[in-house]
């Protein structure tokens, strides 16, 4: 069922420039007077309706290079430098109230906990009826039918009973789904969503994910889908960045990545997630996360790394080719390491 | 044997220094100054106090009466405060009374203190049944009001210090147990401390070791407050001649027997009654501080 | 062979007083593990393999049902016999940053329970060789908790159970809390460590591909009931019950 109803903001047109253009950005945190940078250097383009999966381990800064792109970094959190547009416009320069004028309309972001995002003291269909009335010029009425039928979509039962509740007298499941519906009543271009099914069920999980999949195509959304976890990305993404460190390491198209993983990261994290039969012995990555504040000057994986050399001592430069992106001077598929 | 390789972490911050030695340094590092030299000065007043009236050869500035120069107010010739209905001198009998408010105040915080942790704990973790006794007991005790109990040992064993530390220290206790209560109550659901059970630690150990140290923060704020309501304390009950009696100098007392001469001095009432403000505002002012600093989350309620 | 760990006929409801609304963590649910084996128990939030675990370890009491460990019913021991379990059974918690206590070095954890069984000079002696054996350096024992990262935390759980020599290790949801790519060296060591110390494992995980590679047999619970009960290898293909079913086919895809 595809929902009718307020056209999307360049309605007809396929706009072939990038739907959210991350550009070396680069995030730090300021405590008194040093800077601690969190973030470096992410560059990343996101297409109309496509998929785009950010994955990380702790610290690697995933999350927020997605709060900054809608500006919802935590205090004493600021760019640095580099700058996110959105349909040619830089989010990172834009004044607040033109931000503000954006958000939930045509980007959206969707949390891994529902119930600290949607206000617990107001019944469902009041929050999705204020977001529309914010950003729309629309009756009170006609707000709320958007409403139901899109609580509908996303598969909330008796959804117009169901306007009435508050977020507490839903499942886990179902108030992500609520959120869901709350953020995408507008209709967005860009949806973030930030470890969305995480704490949820396995099942539960499968039936986001396809929702998410099936309000992509229908809106012809873009989506940064961020988790921790690569075989749920796997499941989702069209392509997928893995973020080490504060820094993107490598980008490529989802079949490529898990088929033939260049950086010998993200071939760790495919070994660690992969299940063998009993017995055998569980893949890892030797070693721990070094803290933002102690990276290394070179390469921020190379005490890690079985392939490191002293040619890892210079930090390596990002290398695009086409929709794929590397940082490393001794990748997978080519010549072994000295 | 093969293990898996595990590299050694860069060793992060320096080992935890006691937790009292960290506030501190906290205290003075955040340039509160105004806090610590307050303290400092509270605290002198009341070891001198205190001295004057342990220390035999010292008494006298607190005991010399001269009867001619009675009620002399402040800045007279020889005595910065003026004096007292039989000449004493004002600022030495303020003194020794900060000493005695003082000295109750620490010693009614510890023993309320030492009562509200061990009932607290009895109660938050041996079990429903202890549970339950114990809420009966701190009900009965926080409404018991402290006034009538002091009455009951006054007629006991006449008014003194002891009568108010005693009477203080009995009721206060129940308010911090409550606190320690739901402390441990949220305590006890710590992997830590299901650890420790299943290690076979003795639940008495257990808190011990895993629970009084958690609760010092608590304990600390409290124990500042309880000070401050303690000397409230025990110039009321001096006041109503059930404390201390003279001649060991008490704010209370002063005000009591000031209270009859108002007509001719003023400065019998005012001053203890100054003094007596002041130092409940600085210490609750304190008390807040320190909560702010080791209890953001605001557990700890005022009374 | 008499079973290591029992569970027969557990039940564990929870009543809200006054309401009549009750919850039933676990269900009736009965199973037994063999000296030597590694039983995986895999189930979702909401399923009682937490509750099951707490049952093993003495921290819930079931409602009805009887929990042994060897011959002894854990439930109804008297005091003297209770004494013995911290030598039978131990765990390794899921949540590396608090199954540590912030103020204590990460010696002192290890010996805490040892201590007070085999001595303390016993204890302090035994504590080199543990921390080899969870692959931790000796400095490491001066060291707090919050200097380490998750999965040396986790290391440190390890030791500090090993140190009372137990005959059966409950681990609950052990790297569930720790990221991707250090999981392995976690389960690795387990791996490494029941199979030297010949230990009998309780192994409790929301993953069904872990619990596969780790465990011989697993149960697999729903709401309180066990609903499956078998060798994993089989169960993964060949899945029966439909929650089973549900939760082999939403397992990650890592392979193309």
């Amino acid at each position: 069922m595809v929902i009718a109803g307020a056209e999307p903001a360049d309605s007809g047109v396929r706009a072939p420039v990038p739907a959210l253009e991350i550009s070396d950005l680069s995030i730090s945190l300021r405590t008194g007077t040093t800077d601690k940078p969190l973030v470096t250097d992410v560059s990343l383009s996101v297409g109309p309706g496509e998929i785009v999966g950010l994955v990380g381990e702790s610290g690697s800064g995933k999350s927020l290079t997605a709060l900054a792109s809608i500006g919802l970094l935590p205090h004493g959190v600021e760019v640095r430098s580099g700058d996110v547009r959105f349909a040619g416009e830089s989010l990172v320069k834009m004044d607040r109230k033109r931000l503000r004028s954006l958000c939930g309309s045509s980007i959206s972001m969707i949390f891994q906990d529902p119930l600290s995002s949607l206000d617990p003291c107001a019944r469902i269909g009041n929050q999705i009826v204020e977001t529309i009335r914010a950003h729309q010029q629309v009756s009170v009425a006609e707000a709320r039918r958007t409403a139901v039928e899109l609580l509908d979509r996303v598969g909330i039962p008796r959804a117009k009973e169901r306007m009435r509740s508050y977020p507490y007298e839903f499942s886990g499941g179902m108030r992500q789904r609520v959120m869901i519906a709350a953020a995408l009543v507008l209709r967005p271009r860009v949806l973030l969503a930030d470890e969305p099914t995480t704490a949820l069920d396995v099942t539960t999980q499968a039936g986001i994910m396809k929702l998410v999949q099936e309000l992509r195509s229908e809106l012809q959304m873009s989506v940064i889908w961020i988790s921790h976890d690569l075989g749920v990305v796997g499941r989702l993404a069209d392509r997928v960045a893995v973020m080490y460190a504060g820094e993107m390491v490598e980008l490529a198209p989802t079949e490529e990545l898990f088929k033939a993983p260049r950086h010998p990261y993200t071939a760790g994290l495919i070994r660690s997630g992969t299940r063998l039969s009993y017995g055998q012995p569980f893949g890892f990555v030797p070693g721990t996360v070094t803290e933002p504040g102690h990276w290394p000057q070179g390469c921020r994986f190379a005490p890690r790394c079985d392939r490191a050399s002293e040619a890892c001592a210079a930090h390596p430069a990002l290398e695009l080719r086409g929709q794929s992106a590397l940082r490393c001077v001794h990748p997978l598929g080519e010549e072994p390491a000295p | 044997m093969s293990l898996a390789a595990a590299q050694p972490l860069p060793v992060g911050p320096s080992p935890g220094r006691p937790l009292a030695l960290r506030v501190a340094a906290r205290l003075v590092s955040r340039a509160n100054l105004f806090w610590v030299t307050g303290s400092a000065i509270l605290l002198v007043g009341g070891v001198a106090g205190v001295v004057i009236q342990v220390v035999p050869s010292l008494r006298h500035l607190y005991l010399d009466q001269n009867l001619i120069a009675t009620f002399k107010p402040p800045f007279s010739a020889g005595h910065i405060l003026g004096t007292d209905n039989l000449g004493r001198d004002m600022f030495w009998q303020l003194l020794g009374g900060l000493g005695i408010s003082l000295s109750i105040g620490v010693g009614v915080s510890l023993i309320s203190v030492v009562l509200g942790i061990v009932v607290g704990i009895f109660g938050g973790f041996f079990g429903q049944v202890a549970d339950a006794v114990t809420n009966v007991v701190v009900d009965v005790t926080w409404a018991f009001p402290a006034i009538l109990l002091a009455v009951v040992f006054a007629g006991w064993i006449g008014p003194s210090l002891t009568t108010v530390v005693l009477a203080l220290a009995l009721t206060n206790w129940a308010g911090f147990a409550r606190i320690v209560r739901g402390e441990v109550l949220s305590l006890r659901e710590r992997d830590f401390v299901n650890a420790a059970r299943v290690l076979g630690v003795p639940k008495v150990v257990i808190s011990a070791r895993h629970f009084v140290v958690n609760l010092l923060p608590v304990t600390m704020v409290m124990i500042v407050y309880f000070i401050a309501t303690s000397i409230i304390g025990e110039a009321g009950l001096s006041f109503l001649g059930l404390g201390v009696q003279a001649p060991t100098p008490s704010l209370g007392l002063i005000l009591t027997v000031g209270r009859d001469y108002l007509a001719i001095s003023p400065w019998m009432v005012v001053l203890p009654g100054v003094l007596l403000a002041l130092g409940v505002l600085f210490l609750n002012a304190l008390g807040d501080h320190l909560r702010d600093l080791l209890d953001p989350f605001g557990r700890i309620q005022k009374r | 062979m008499t079973a290591v760990a029992e569970l027969d006929d557990v039940t564990k409801v929870y009543r809200v007083r006054g309401q009549g609304v009750h919850h039933v963590a676990v269900d009736h649910v009965s199973f037994s593990v063999e000296a030597g084996e590694t039983v995986g128990i895999v189930g979702e939030s909401g399923s009682g393999k937490t509750t099951i675990a707490r049952m093993l370890l003495r921290l819930t009491r079931p409602t009805s049902g009887r929990v042994s460990i060897g011959a002894m019913d854990i439930w109804h021991a008297d005091r003297q016999a209770r004494k013995q379990l911290p030598r039978a059974v131990q765990v390794v918690f899921q949540d590396p940053y608090a199954s540590l206590d912030p103020r204590m070095t990460v010696g002192a954890s290890i010996a805490e329970g040892a201590k007070r069984v085999f001595g303390r000079e016993h204890a302090t002696n035994e504590l080199g060789r543990l921390l080899d054996i969870v692959g931790l350096p000796q400095r490491y024992r001066d060291l707090y908790p919050r200097q380490l990262s998750g999965g040396q935390r986790q290391r440190v759980a390890i030791a500090r159970a090993l140190a009372m020599q137990p005959a059966v290790l409950v681990a609950d949801e052990p790297v569930s809390a720790l990221d991707v790519s250090m999981q392995g060296q976690v389960l690795n060591l387990l791996n490494e460590l029941r199979r030297e110390l010949h230990l009998t494992c309780v192994f409790i995980s929301h993953d069904l591909g872990i619990v596969r590679q780790f465990c011989q047999r697993v149960l697999v619970m729903e709401r309180g009931k066990v609903v499956e009960e078998g060798n994993p290898e089989e169960i993964l293909s060949a899945p029966v019950h439909p929650y089973t079913k549900s939760l082999v086919d939403s397992l990650p895809r890592m392979s193309w």
